[in-house]
């Protein structure tokens, strides 16, 4: 394990495939579960990371993280401005506002609802970031606004191929569903509960913090006294027979969506894997797109003729028909 | 040397029955036509069993025309209806009505399944003699299959196959046992044995043999009910069984699911990417006209109160809630431990018992409470292949790990 995040409040910002589903009144982490929630980081050599909300902390809070190594997450406009924080852009129309901050690393989050402002978005953001993670808010996203999606990554890949190609021997931006799969030879996922694990304002530990925020399933989804789930195998990579088979290693196989989608934690839905595959054929056009600008970087990425690994899985399965392998 | 096909086989015991249809081509779709029954048998794995919820017709057909509609989810060129409860025949004119409507609708939509098609039926054998099931019988007897559990002589019969009322229900059903014969000849039976049996399981096979019954599937209860010496058990009475078979040249003829020649051999790599469970290719529909996978994960079924849903008649089937079955294999599920068995080959499980079983709410946990019986098992069988080579010079026609001969 390597980061333990501190959700500091319920409304601390949702910084990942999730969104606050909160009810009753704002719940504030206790300063006794701060202090334990750092000891145990130190400990056990965690780096730390502070999500925040956008009301300011009590003095008492602010003092004793201010002592520790930490990155903090906070949400866009948060007071005061730190440029090695992570700034978390709630929605697409938040990057413009004005004022916003240069930062190291920026989250962008985007619906199906206002997915159309992501590309302009992104592209306004990386005038002020070196990194962007877009990051998808569960609601409903499915095939029809999957080309729709296609379409705003390629603008996105346009932008940032004429940055590189000014820039040429000073690149520096990074999109995580754009840049991060040029990179990768083997999986690179988000690993929560494995790499990572959040202490939650209750007091208590889950694999993410999108487990805290869903009052519906949280309590099944606690960490034991080592910190683990009782089925803690379901989160490794070797467990996910379909992941096991699929290339788009930039992936970040969320388990809080799989649980969602279909009741396991190591199984995606099939947009989860249509989503990621849409992200790395744009990944393989963009660098095929650089390479006729005679910039190089990063691997060949293969032409994946499976979307969906599942499709593979059940295609090379010899006891399938012809019929049925036509079907899927 | 080419391995041989089953009919050349020089034995009958320990061969794999050959299921109606041809396997992956054949789709099964269950409906859950009651969750009533006439009988309580101890073991049953219907825990909620009552006689409030059947299917109605409307549901019945509702199911009947999503799945002819969408042959997407249905590409398999065969099907088999199957009917269940409980005790399906407490049903039959429901499933008369289905049937008929199934008949026609195939008909009418043109579909693959008019032609290749089963009705299948598990039963207690109690109802098989009354007007209305013969009745049906005779209208669909050419594309029809009907299993009558028997678990053995009657004294194991009785212990575990009763009426409410705490009466054996051996007599009411071997008296149909002549009927059920004459028209399903090569039909087998199935068998189930619990701790309180086992001592009955030589003679409880050789009995049904005796009967005329020539195929027996039977196995040991999946739950956690065993204990330290159950598997010595289950061991001498199956090498007693084999010393039987082999005094009486029973193998010819005769089979029994105890035996096998493929158990009992590490698993080759290739299965470790196959799952020993059809739940998730198969459908069942329950009585309000919910999806599942199978009918182990219907609420009647499930003791932990898990169960799993994969759409319903209404809204579909829910592809995703089905991904994880299509998933499931041995590596997925199993523990090191087992994947790394010497004698892995033939284990079984139930994957709705597992989902019941496990700690969590995942079908990715394989319960092993049968592990020692089933390497019980896997012994005697060992005893049973080398008796049979040094009585008869008969070798085992069983592939090795590395897919050769054994």
């Amino acid at each position: 394990m390597i980061t333990l995040n501190i959700v500091l409040s319920s409304e601390s910002v949702s910084f990942c495939n999730y969104q606050r589903k909160q009810t009753g009144e704002k719940q504030l982490m206790a300063f006794d579960d701060l202090k334990s929630g750092i000891q145990y980081a130190y400990k056990h050599n965690l780096d730390l990371n502070f999500i925040y909300d956008r009301v300011e902390l009590p003095q008492e809070y602010t003092q004793l993280i201010e002592k520790t190594i930490h990155t903090k997450i906070i949400p866009s406009k948060y007071l005061p401005a730190d440029e090695k924080a992570i700034m978390v852009f709630e929605q697409p129309e938040e990057v413009f506002d004005d004022d916003i901050p240069t930062v190291k690393t920026a989250i962008l989050k985007y619906s199906t609802e206002n997915m159309n402002a992501l590309s302009k978005a992104a592209i306004k953001l990386l005038e002020h970031a070196e990194r962007i993670n877009i990051i998808k808010i569960p609601d409903g996203f499915d095939e029809t606004a999957l080309e729709q999606y296609r379409k705003q990554l390629e603008k996105i890949a346009g932008a940032v191929t004429e940055i590189y190609d000014k820039t040429r021997f000073g690149i520096s931006k990074e999109i995580n569903v754009l840049t991060d799969r040029l990179f990768l030879s083997k999986m690179n996922n988000c690993n929560a509960g494995l790499d990572h694990i959040a202490l939650a304002p209750d007091g208590k530990y889950y694999p993410c913090p999108a487990f805290y925020f869903d009052e519906a399933i949280r309590e099944n989804y606690v960490l034991d006294e080592h910190k683990q789930l009782p089925n803690q195998y379901l989160l490794e990579f070797a467990h996910a027979y379909i992941c096991s088979e699929c290339d788009c290693f930039h992936c970040q196989r969320c388990v809080y969506q799989n649980v969602k989608g279909t009741l396991e934690l190591n199984t995606p839905t099939r947009i989860q894997c249509l989503i990621s595959h849409t992200e790395s054929e744009v990944s393989r056009k963009f660098r095929n797109r650089l390479l006729r600008k005679k910039i190089r970087i990063g691997d060949k990425i293969p032409k994946n003729e499976y979307p969906d690994p599942l499709d593979k899985i059940l295609y090379a399965n010899p006891f399938f028909t012809k019929k049925q392998k036509e079907a899927v | 040397m080419a391995k041989k096909k089953t009919d050349e086989k020089p034995y009958k015991l320990g061969t794999r029955v050959k299921p109606w249809g041809e396997g992956n081509k054949t789709k099964t779709i269950t409906f859950i036509v009651t969750e009533d029954c006439n009988f309580r048998c101890t073991y049953c794995y219907l825990v909620g069993k009552n006689s409030a919820n059947k299917m109605s017709f409307d549901i019945a057909q509702k199911s009947v025309d999503y799945i002819l509609d969408h042959p997407e989810h249905f590409s398999e060129s065969q099907v088999i209806w199957e009917f269940i409860g409980g005790e399906p025949f407490l049903e039959i004119e429901l499933i008369d009505r289905i049937s008929d409507y199934i008949k026609i609708e195939s008909y009418k939509k043109r579909s693959d399944w008019f032609e290749n098609h089963m009705f299948n039926f598990s039963s207690n054998g109690s109802l098989y003699s009354e007007a209305p099931v013969q009745a049906y019988i005779e209208k669909n007897k050419e594309h029809l299959s009907i299993g009558i559990s028997i678990d053995g002589n009657k004294a194991k019969h009785d212990q575990s196959r009763i009426y409410a009322d705490g009466n054996g229900t051996y007599d009411d059903v071997v008296k149909n046992l002549p009927l059920w014969q004459k028209q399903f000849p090569t039909q087998g039976t199935k068998a189930t044995f619990g701790r309180e049996d086992l001592k009955y399981l030589k003679d409880s096979v050789l009995h049904l043999w005796e009967l005329g019954i020539k195929q027996v599937a039977a196995n040991v209860l999946f739950e956690d009910v065993w204990e330290i010496g159950d598997d010595k058990l289950l061991e001498e009475q199956l090498k007693q069984l084999a010393d039987e078979v082999i005094e009486q040249k029973l193998w010819k003829e005769y089979n029994c699911t105890f035996f096998s020649e493929t158990i009992g051999q590490p698993l080759r790599k290739d299965q470790l990417t196959t799952n020993w469970c059809g739940a998730g290719k198969m459908l069942a529909v329950g009585t309000d006209g919910t999806f599942y996978p199978c009918v182990r994960f219907a609420p009647y079924s499930s003791s932990s109160g898990k169960a799993r849903p994969v759409g319903n008649i209404y809204d579909g089937i829910d592809s995703d809630r089905l991904r994880p079955f299509l998933s499931l294999t041995y590596f997925a599920q199993s523990s090191k431990e087992c994947i790394e068995c010497e004698v892995a080959s033939g284990c079984a499980w139930c994957q709705g018992f597992n989902l019941d079983a496990a700690a969590t709410d995942t079908v990715f946990r394989r319960a092993t409470f049968i592990c020692k019986m089933h390497k019980a098992r896997c012994r005697a069988n060992e005893y049973y292949w080398k008796k049979l080579k040094a009585v008869e010079k008969i070798e085992r026609q069983a592939l090795s790990p590395e897919g050769g001969k054994r």
